[in-house]
């Protein structure tokens, strides 16, 4: 018998040939860093500055509407130890408000901000005064800004699908609020940080949030989306697999696959991003935490990276932003990030996504080896 | 049973004597404690009657009554409420718990809303609780004792304290670990009668519960002042046929809760609320002869939001059967731009705000319910403007606390606390 690390099958050498085929398509684009120390008056400049990196926010956004997701993972009033949630686990406020700003400056017709806020179907703006954050800057801060939690149907009152080309690794298609169908630009917002089940969680993971509790929580919908559900969290569907989503939308690919939160996971990361395109994404690395993605995972700490970074591919930019956090985002199953999980980078550049693969990659502004902030030496 | 002063809502401290007392000895014991009424659920033997009575005031078989068998139109004085729970928290459901996730909030066993309850409907009466030691708990748990005790006293009542078994029989006979137990009860209650001013700051609140508070309205009013108070949602409460214009000042919203069609003596005081800017919530079968709603409510999952004149009349649609969705509703429709207070990394600590007689000051009593360990980085924002701030913890010296100004308005971290902490904060009335 050959020693296991030679007995590739047919299917995995077919596979790995398919990879290999899609890692070579997968796009690149470019990638901006910023130096940022705080969320004071430099914080306007830096953002405008690295949009301009990368074409600039009127040839993204004149005359289009805007969707930004924006990332308020957990509960608005748990915080890490005395440490605000905006300087931790949440985008901060000032980068939303800046960056709607500027949307709103460079011509954007509309901005809609959307999160799916922590279990609830609370009113976006009722979420934010919860965490101590006071939403009307962000509506006078362009023209015409309006406010969305997509846990629910929302204002659409439906739901739009987001098939997942080429099937996907778990989920053939998404049902999501339409906030993120009627719109031309989608914004990724994301924080900087590490994250339990999928290693890190930037512009990519980010989007997890965009899934509807009401389709994809523990209480969801049997048959079609309960508008009364939306609270708990996604665990016993996303997380686990252990019952599926409301029968209405696409079903997961769950045959004989692993009921895994960290083989699962990064997978629906993946599909997510191949399924719902990401045409900006900012990382907020300016403060944030250290050791996880909430204050709810043991041994977290705060950190000041003072970061920014951005680019017009999600992959692209969560590469760069993983290796401006000390890690190798070529990196598989069982090295640093992802000791644990699977790299939803590798997935994501496996469905054609983008490039996770540095060399690729044109980086603008301040160089990845003068960004590096090691988390796990912080 | 006596009858005491009306006047003030301070109370003494109240003892169950133990029925393994047979004697008057233990008199002794009490003499240097805060407990000066002595509670007598069968009647006081004579020979202890003679001998506590020129020191002590005793209460002979007291009626205690349960909570929704009050007549709020005249409770008496003292009113004597003898089935409030044992402060606590209750057990944590694993069943949507992750490896990794946010968490919900625990279930808490509390007197809070209920004690601010009988303050707000009998406000000149002194408000006394009782209830029998929980059956599994240690018998000498004195920080469980000492919290219940504490827990009265932060909303202006007070509990008659029952002795477990055990330690009644050990005071008795002076016994080193009942002796210990019975200082740190003591100890709690000393710290109180030092703050008898703080037991009578009224709620500091925006929002005002209207209701007759018995038959059918009793439960889902109870339910929601519960509810809300664990969502820091303060609030004060008045019965329906003495609501005044006055109840209403200050206020943003108000929630007539009963299923009786408005009446105009309950009716004009709301209308007039609308009309300045006030939001009124109530079933739209209770709406009766309210005037002026637009015609084009907004919309809403379980209610017509009409404007009504500079304010809002939000009429329920579908009752009141699920009491937390109508505290989150009616805490989002006021909004949540009134809270009072916020509380960060709350878990298992229930805040509630007051504010001295001149308004200038706003204490907010925190209750550590877990009291497993202290309550760490927790934090307190209002956005009202402070000048000040005082943490007071007791047996422990009265302290400046550190404020910081956050995006969510003035903010004080709080030390370390594990049963109850008070913040006292001084604040500008004017530029608020």
């Amino acid at each position: 018998m050959q020693p296991e690390r030679f007995a590739l099958t047919r299917r995995a050498f077919l596979a790995a040939g398919a990879a290999a085929t899609l890692r070579a398509e997968a796009p690149s684009s470019r990638v901006a860093i910023a130096r940022c120390h705080s969320y004071g008056s430099e914080l306007y400049g830096t953002l405008r500055t690295l949009l301009d990196q990368l074409g600039g926010a009127a040839r993204l956004v004149r005359g289009k509407t805007v969707t930004l997701k924006i990332n308020l993972t957990g509960s608005p009033t748990m915080r890490m130890g005395a440490t605000p949630a905006e300087k931790a686990q949440y985008t901060h406020p000032a980068v939303i408000g800046s960056l709607i700003r500027i949307l709103g400056d460079a011509g954007a017709r509309r901005v809609q901000i959307a999160e799916g806020c922590f279990a609830s179907d609370e009113p976006l703006d009722e979420f934010l005064l919860a965490a101590g954050w006071d939403p009307a800057p962000w509506l006078s801060a362009a023209p015409r800004v309006l406010l969305e939690n997509t846990n629910i149907a929302g204002r659409a009152r439906r739901y739009a699908r987001f098939p997942t080309p080429g099937g996907g690794h778990l989920f053939p298609g998404f049902d999501l609020n339409r906030v993120y169908a009627d719109c031309d630009v989608l914004v990724s917002v994301a924080k900087l940080k590490e994250h339990a089940t999928c290693g890190v969680t930037l512009g990519m993971k980010n989007m997890f949030g965009a899934t509807p509790l009401t389709i994809y929580g523990d209480y969801a919908g049997k048959d079609e989306p309960d508008e009364s559900a939306a609270r708990s969290g996604r665990v016993m569907v996303m997380h686990h697999g252990r019952r599926p989503p409301s029968k209405s939308a696409p079903q997961p690919k769950e045959e004989g696959t692993p009921r895994d939160d960290k083989w699962r996971m990064p997978r629906i990361v993946a599909d997510l991003s191949a399924a719902l395109p990401v045409h900006l994404a900012v990382i907020d690395g300016i403060d944030t935490m250290a050791g996880g993605e909430g204050p709810w995972i043991r041994g977290v700490r705060p950190v000041h990276p003072g970061l920014l970074v951005a680019g017009l591919n999600p992959v692209c930019t969560d590469a760069v932003a993983t290796a401006c956090m000390g890690f190798d985002p070529l990196a598989g199953r069982g090295a640093p990030p992802f000791e644990r999980c699977d790299s939803f980078l590798e997935l994501a550049e496996q469905l054609g996504v983008g490039t996770r693969h540095l060399d690729r990659i044109d980086v603008a502004g301040l160089p990845i080896a003068g960004a590096v902030f090691r988390f796990r030496g912080a | 049973m006596m009858v005491f002063p009306m006047g003030s809502a301070a109370s003494p401290a109240l003892l169950e004597w133990p029925q393994a007392w047979q004697n008057p000895a233990p008199l002794s014991l009490l003499e240097d404690s805060p407990f000066r009424v002595l509670v007598f659920p069968d009647g006081a033997p004579p020979e202890i009657a003679a001998a506590a009575a020129p020191r002590f005031t005793l209460l002979e078989r007291p009626a205690w009554r349960k909570q929704a068998e009050i007549d709020w139109r005249a409770p008496g004085d003292p009113v004597l409420i003898g089935d409030a729970v044992w402060p606590s928290l209750g057990a944590a459901s694993a069943a949507d718990s992750a490896e990794a996730g946010p968490t919900g909030l625990p279930w808490l066993d509390s007197n809070g809303w209920l004690l601010r309850l009988a303050r707000s409907l009998a406000p000149s009466s002194r408000i006394w609780i009782r209830s029998d030691p929980p059956q599994d708990a240690a018998p000498v748990d004195a920080g469980l004792s000492a919290f219940a005790q504490m827990e009265a006293r932060a909303h202006g009542a007070a509990r008659a304290l029952s002795l477990p078994p055990a330690i009644a029989a050990g005071l008795a006979a002076a016994n080193n670990s009942a002796l210990a137990w019975w200082r740190r009860v003591c100890s709690a209650e000393s710290w109180w009668q030092r703050h008898t001013a703080w037991q009578a700051w009224p709620t500091c609140a925006r929002l005002l519960v209207v209701s007759d508070f018995a038959g059918p309205n009793l439960y889902p009013a109870t339910e929601f002042l519960n509810l809300s108070a664990r969502r820091t949602l303060p609030w004060q409460a008045v019965l329906a046929p003495r609501l005044e214009d006055a109840h209403l000042r200050g206020m943003a919203a108000a929630l007539y809760i009963d299923q009786q069609p408005l009446t105009p003596p309950v009716l004009e005081p709301l209308q007039r609320f609308a009309a300045r800017g006030g939001l009124l919530v109530c079933l739209a079968s209770a709406r009766g002869g309210l005037r002026d709603l637009d015609a084009r409510p907004a919309a809403h999952p379980r209610f017509e939001v009409h404007r009504c004149g500079k304010g809002r009349v939000a009429l329920s649609r579908s009752g009141w059967e699920d009491p937390y969705l109508l505290a989150q509703d009616v805490h989002l429709l006021m909004s949540r731009r009134h809270d009072v207070i916020r509380l960060f990394n709350p878990g298992s600590i229930l805040a509630w705000p007051a504010e001295s007689p001149h308004r200038r000051r706003l204490l907010v009593h925190l209750l550590n319910y877990s009291r497993y360990g202290a309550a760490h980085d927790v934090a307190v924002q209002t956005w009202q403007p402070v000048k000040s701030a005082w943490i007071e913890l007791p047996g422990a010296e009265r302290r400046p606390a550190a404020l910081r100004r956050e995006a969510g308005g003035w903010e004080a971290v709080l030390e370390p606390f594990d049963a109850y902490c008070a913040l006292e904060l001084e604040v500008q009335r004017d530029a608020a």
